[in-house]
């Protein structure tokens, strides 16, 4: 199956394409496209990456003869599936999720179905064409709703309507064009004589102007370190077509105002008080709302799509030969790094990712281990290995990767949340569901210890995130919806709440949910403030006594999750939301609001993070986060 | 009223029916037109490159020449830019930054003129075509121009105005940008003509002469050259 999606912020797997409620899910969880197959099977393919809300997307989905299934997002391959199945999806409706209380909220166009496994190739040729209005219809597919779902049967809150911003999708004659244009370009790249050193300086000249090799050029588009291993068609689509799909972070925010003014650059932020954009160069322009006539983000590239046709024949023959050539990898290249790390000050620390990605790098921000698949939570065990908590299970990997404990969900719930080792041995869990809980699990697996928790709310995702043991034997609980950090005792009873919804940082508009609860040696608790986009150190009785957020450095925080306070005073932020990938995925700030070290990482947004040790020296004592 | 004319290099060096025009059409509005003699670059190539220092003496030779002006409008946007949003940046904190502040408030792009500031949008022209228009970055995104050539087009006797796909994307000339890389302005330059042919247009129609002299030089290698017109052309005729 195949379609085009746009979905509004606070993406869940509430969102979701193709389902049926208790069973089989094509849906968004923590923010990431998968397939899940049902309780009894769980996931069987995960993108590699988040999705970006606001952003029109193209998402496929294919299933070959083993029933492995494989991911394609725009057009293009993303990620294989972890398991298989063969079961026979029934019964699922277009746009319908598992929770009965949510439900999809975003848009579809050209949903697709087909008899077939589609190729890499005809994925990449139909992915932005559109078919309504063709002569014929393919005979391979089995269902097309050119607008989501069948006018005639919507169900719930599901319309046909007019999309914003919708994708341009080119009609029979269009893609007609198209094809020519890549035959023609096909041929000039395939013929002998194409010459990379003579494209090189025709390279530089031309691409390194908005994009990036090895750190070098201009960083407004993404870099092309790695491009080497496109295949021709790939390559040749994305610079005759780039308007077909943009990189998320690389997308241009139009706001037009009453006085006629218009400018162009990325969005920073946008909520009812105005418009943040971002220059290039780095200047902010910031729009009060009452000034905006309108607003939303360009469907087109900054790259324009006739840049092979100001060249010769020979000079693109010589450039696609040099481009050839860009075979390292930023992500895996030789030396393995994953990200990298910038201080001015020489700060260099070892931690542990979770989110999308899931790996543990080292000060040089090479790879100490890492699996496939995404994760949560997770942390580095005293002895070495690996607590991760994934979306159904916790496990205990060895640094080999053999998983040595594991916890499986409660059947009536629908999200683990965090898993961390306590002292004694025994493992916390955190359920979300209908019965949200902290649990603490032993080394057999046997549940010892049962806290109900009160969310107050049903919305699942959004129940809990990033509980904490405190030594008094209670539980700290960050409760996202119920703006309240909550001090449960070993029974259940709440001992204290905190509110998150005070005036003063902003009350209840500025939706400060929170994400950490993470106790501090003088009693204090550090709280990060996702969607509020702000991180607070509250006094035992719930005053606020520290806060950081974008004022002192703007576009830092989106969507900070998780986090760590370090034995120096310095905090450790995730801004899990930054859609640009020129901004720090994790930063370390200081008592004083200074930001002294950052994680960049061209794709992967971080959830939580384990910082194990800063320039050689491991964090003392119990890790704050 | 006493307007006084700024003439940047391109149109005097290569389109002074675009400056005629404008002088066409504020005589025939009753007002006076006087040229200061002695005008030349405004400095804009060396301040966009980062010379700042060389920019100077040619953004303050402006400066003492309109001195003595009422009101000063520009043929041009991005030249228009320059006097209106750069110069006083280039001299801010010197001595000469109240001449330059001065200078910005009593300057206007043409079409900016004869809408904002004399309140007309019926100049009394008459000119048979279907027109779309180009707007030149500058007066767009710099002066915020793109309401008052679009009202003075739709006055113009016979003149249907069709508006082009995206025609606040840049043309791809962008001055210095042209000559640094030449392949991604004729890329863009491309994808604009492109724009244009879609119209079915039978003038082109800007505020700045500069991005029309890049667009007219694709079309016509391209061989299929549509007319290009400074907007005060169109407007002084009759």
């Amino acid at each position: 199956m195949e379609t085009w999606v746009r979905l509004e912020p606070n993406i869940s797997n509430s969102d979701g394409l193709l389902g049926r409620p208790g069973g089989q899910d094509f849906n968004f969880y923590g923010e990431t496209f998968r397939i899940y197959g049902g309780p009894s099977v769980g996931d069987i393919a995960v993108a590699n990456r988040a999705m970006t809300p606001d952003a029109w997307t193209h998402l496929a989905v294919t299933r070959d003869d083993s029933g492995e299934m494989t991911i394609y997002i725009n057009g293009e391959f993303n990620a294989s599936g972890s398991g298989r199945s063969k079961a026979t999806f029934a019964n699922l409706q277009v746009g319908r999720t598992t929770p009965d209380d949510a439900g999809t909220e975003g848009e579809l166009m050209e949903f697709r179905v087909w008899k077939t496994a589609r190729t890499a190739d005809e994925i990449r040729m139909n992915f932005d064409r559109q078919f309504a209005g063709n002569a014929e219809l393919p005979v391979d597919l089995e269902h097309y709703f050119p607008f989501g779902g069948d006018p005639q049967k919507l169900h719930g809150g599901a319309e046909v309507t007019a999309v914003s911003e919708a994708p341009t999708l080119l009609d029979e004659a269009e893609a007609a064009k198209e094809e020519e244009r890549l035959a023609k370009y096909r041929a000039i790249a395939m013929k002998p004589g194409a010459d990379p050193k003579r494209g090189e300086p025709l390279f530089n000249a031309m691409c390194l102007t908005c994009h990036t090799v090895s750190g070098k050029g201009a960083a407004a588009a993404p870099p092309l370190d790695g491009s080497g291993h496109r295949d021709l068609d790939s390559l040749l689509r994305a610079v005759l077509s780039p308007n077909a799909a943009v990189e998320p972070g690389y997308r241009s925010y139009r706001v037009e105002t009453h006085e006629g003014g218009l400018v162009e650059g990325f969005l920073v932020k946008h909520d009812e008080n105005g418009a943040t954009i971002r220059m290039m160069g780095g200047t902010d322009l910031v729009f009060p709302q009452a000034e905006i006539r309108r607003a939303s983000y360009l469907n087109r590239s900054f790259m324009t799509p006739g840049l092979f046709d100001a060249l010769e024949d020979q000079q693109v023959a010589d450039v696609i030969a040099y481009i050839g050539t860009l075979k390292e990898d930023t992500e895996s290249s030789e030396n393995n790094s994953f990200g990298k790390q910038v201080s001015a000050s020489g700060i260099r620390h070892s931690f542990l990712i979770t989110g999308p990605a899931t790996a543990l790098v080292d000060e040089q921000s090479n790879v100490l281990w890492k699996i496939d698949g995404s994760s949560r939570d997770g942390a580095v065990l005293p002895n070495g290995n690996l607590l991760i908590a994934h979306a159904k299970h916790a496990r205990e990997y060895t640094r080999d990767g053999e998983v040595v404990w594991e916890y499986s969900l409660s059947k009536e719930n629908g999200e683990l949340s965090r898993a961390t080792r306590l002292e004694n041995g025994v493992t916390m869990i955190v359920e979300l569901g209908e019965k949200p809980q902290v649990l603490e699990v032993d080394a057999q697996g046997k549940v010892v210890i049962r806290v109900p928790l009160q969310p107050e709310t049903d919305n699942v995702h959004m129940q809990t995130r990033m509980a904490c043991k405190l030594p008094n034997g209670n539980y700290l609980v960050p409760h996202l919806l119920a703006f309240a950090v909550k001090e449960y005792d070993p029974q259940g009873k709440v001992v204290r709440t905190i509110k998150t919804d005070l005036e003063e940082i902003g009350g209840r508009a500025k939706e400060n949910w929170p994400f950490t609860a993470i106790p501090l040696e003088n009693g204090n608790v550090l709280v990060n403030l996702t969607h509020g986009n702000k991180t607070v150190e509250f006094d035992p009785a719930g005053n606020v006594v520290w806060q950081v957020d974008n004022t002192t450095n703007p576009g830092l925080f989106a969507d900070p999750c998780g986090g760590q306070r370090l034995p120096n005073g310095n905090t450790i932020i995730c801004s899990y939301g930054q859609g640009d990938s020129n901004k720090a995925r994790i930063f370390e700030v200081t008592p004083d609001k200074n930001v002294v070290w950052e994680y960049y990482h061209p794709s992967k947004n971080v959830h939580e993070v384990h910082v194990v040790t800063t320039n050689g020296k491991p964090i003392s004592g119990e890790a704050l986060r | 009223m006493r307007v006084s004319l700024f003439i940047p290099c391109f149109v005097n060096q290569y389109f002074p029916e675009a400056g005629i025009g404008m002088v066409r059409v504020i005589e025939r509005l009753g007002h006076s037109v006087d040229y200061p003699k002695g005008q030349t670059c405004c400095g804009q190539p060396a301040f966009n490159s980062g010379y700042w220092e060389e920019a100077r003496p040619l953004a303050s030779r402006m400066l003492d020449l309109f001195e003595a002006s009422d009101v000063v409008v520009s043929a041009s946007g991005s030249c228009g830019a320059m006097l209106k949003v750069f110069t006083p940046k280039l001299f801010a904190n010197t001595d000469r930054e109240a001449p330059a502040q001065e200078l910005a408030l009593k300057t206007y792009e043409f079409s900016e003129f004869l809408v904002n500031h004399l309140g007309v949008t019926d100049v009394g022209a008459r000119y048979s075509a279907r027109a779309t228009f180009h707007d030149g970055c500058h007066g767009l995104r710099e002066l915020g121009i793109k309401e008052a050539p679009r009202q003075l087009l739709r006055a113009v006797d016979g003149l249907e105005l069709i508006e082009m796909n995206h025609a606040e994307e840049c043309c791809g000339f962008g001055g210095t940008f042209a000559v640094k890389f030449p392949h991604i302005s004729t890329s863009m330059g491309e994808v604009k003509c492109s724009s244009i042919r879609d119209t079915e247009a039978d003038v082109v129609v800007s505020n700045d002469s500069s991005c029309l002299m890049h667009i007219d030089g694709l079309l016509r290698k391209q061989g299929r050259p549509v007319p290009t017109k400074h907007l005060a052309e169109i407007l002084a005729q009759t």
